[in-house]
């Protein structure tokens, strides 16, 4: 457990100090917000026609910004081979997964809020007071996001592409999150309360269960030859 | 395994023979046994190859996942050949699936495509796969059999969840035909149509996954013989 808080007291002193990756999730939510607002604005997209169409440009938007800022996290781990430094003194891989997801859970969740509000005050959305269920579910989100991600981003960095690879891979594996996302939120706008017992929170949180087990297990495969 | 795969000539002949027979039977029922259906006319038809590729694309993610298990048990090279491989395949039955199906729902629908479950969920594994595809191409060479299985077994994993997710979906278009439950094969030779057509896909699958198989590895034995 200490060699957890030690490796998550690294991952977060190497933000704070470089703040690469939330410098790059803040801007690319403000910009994809902004440019989402500009179309919305031009369409002259009715309110109700808003209510419907908002859950999709959120999560559009969130997944875009945390995507392509997310795929910085492993930068300095993979600089002059440093995570082999990492592994060879004593500490598991699964170690090193599990602080970086929870690296990537934090930063994740700070670029959904972010693009909430953007999306929110730029396209003029009235919505209920729903934040606490908002934040429930863009959590068990994020998680998942982090959970595939995580376990992606060594795969993109080491390839010839780069972070190019990150979304090609991350992105058609999301599409389960996606949907739950989708209709949950939706129905959270819609109707100011969510059914806690639907299937998409079974969804959500079966995601969330195998791919953070996948991602413990297998995690070791990815970084070693 | 080593002498088995890709390498056994008995095997290998009467695979091709079986294939080559059932793929000329599934053509002659399709296309001079069984009688025009009545709404659709000939365009029914492609509907015999759409199903057999759909389930010949299951049986490739069956045997992608497991040649990953395979190559975590003992991390021989022929898993990884044979991961390669069943992604290829599983990637060109995919798009025959979409593309057959594209052409059965312009001429049903008058649409190329619906936002329908089983579509949706033949588009996302496309997607998946063509990921899968692009990470061979493009990884690290050293780490690509390592990462490629994992890769593998998230796919793998992905597709009941996306099966169950786009079922429960709101269902504005539940167009596709559900011909297997409701029993919509009335006359006796679209059974026997169907059948002998899945049978020579998933045996076309089985061939050509063989084939490719056997061409990686005499490229790996030539790279070997020439350093």
């Amino acid at each position: 457990m200490s060699e957890l808080l030690l490796l998550l007291k690294k991952d977060f002193s190497i933000e704070s100090r470089t703040k690469e990756v939330l410098v790059l999730i803040l801007t690319m939510s403000l910009l994809l917000g902004t440019i989402t607002a500009v179309g919305i604005n031009s369409a002259f997209l009715s309110p109700g026609n808003l209510n419907l169409m908002f859950p999709t440009f959120l999560w559009l938007v969130f997944i875009f910004s945390s995507t392509l800022s997310i795929s910085k996290s492993f930068e300095y781990e993979f600089r002059n081979d440093a995570i082999y430094g990492l592994l060879l003194s004593g500490t598991s891989s699964t170690k090193v997964y599990l602080s970086k997801l929870i690296a990537n859970v934090v930063l994740s969740l700070i670029g959904q809020l972010v693009t909430f509000f953007v999306l929110v005050i730029l396209a003029n959305f009235t919505i209920p007071s729903i934040l606490c269920e908002l934040i429930i579910i863009s959590a068990l989100v994020a998680l998942g996001f982090s959970a595939v991600s995580t376990i992606l981003i060594p795969m993109s960095q080491t390839s010839k592409l780069k972070s190019m690879l990150l979304p090609l891979l991350l992105l058609p594996l999301l599409f389960p999150i996606l949907f739950a996302g989708l209709e949950l939120s939706a129905a959270l706008f819609d109707s100011g309360k969510i059914d806690w017992g639907s299937s998409w929170i079974s969804i959500l949180l079966a995601f969330d269960v195998i791919y953070v087990a996948l991602g413990v297990n297998l995690f070791e495969h990815v970084i070693l030859d | 395994m080593e002498k088995f795969l890709f390498r056994n000539k008995v095997f290998e002949a009467i695979l091709f023979i079986l294939t080559f027979l059932s793929v000329l039977y599934a053509n002659y029922l399709i296309f001079l046994v069984v009688p025009n259906e009545r709404v659709m006319g000939p365009v029914q038809r492609i509907f015999y190859f759409h199903v057999g590729c759909a389930i010949a694309t299951y049986f490739s993610v069956a045997i992608l996942l497991m040649s990953a298990l395979g190559h975590f048990s003992n991390k021989h090279f022929l898993w990884d050949i044979l991961g390669k491989v069943a992604g290829e395949v599983a990637l060109v039955f995919c798009l025959i699936v979409m593309i057959t199906g594209m052409i059965w729902g312009h001429s049903a629908w008058n649409t190329w495509f619906r936002w329908e479950p089983r579509l949706v969920t033949f588009l996302i594994l496309l997607l998946i796969l063509l990921g899968l595809n692009l990470l061979r191409s493009f990884g690290d060479k050293d780490k690509i059999p390592n990462q490629a299985a994992v890769f593998s077994i998230l796919a793998a994993i992905n597709v009941p969840l996306v099966v169950f997710s786009v079922k429960i979906l709101p269902k504005a278009a539940q167009l596709h035909p559900q011909v297997v439950q409701d029993r919509g094969l009335k006359d006796p030779s679209f059974v026997h149509a169907m059948i002998v057509s899945m049978i020579a896909m998933i045996l076309l699958q089985f061939l050509l996954t063989w084939v490719a198989g056997k061409i990686e590895l005499k490229k790996i034995e030539r790279e070997l013989n020439l350093t």
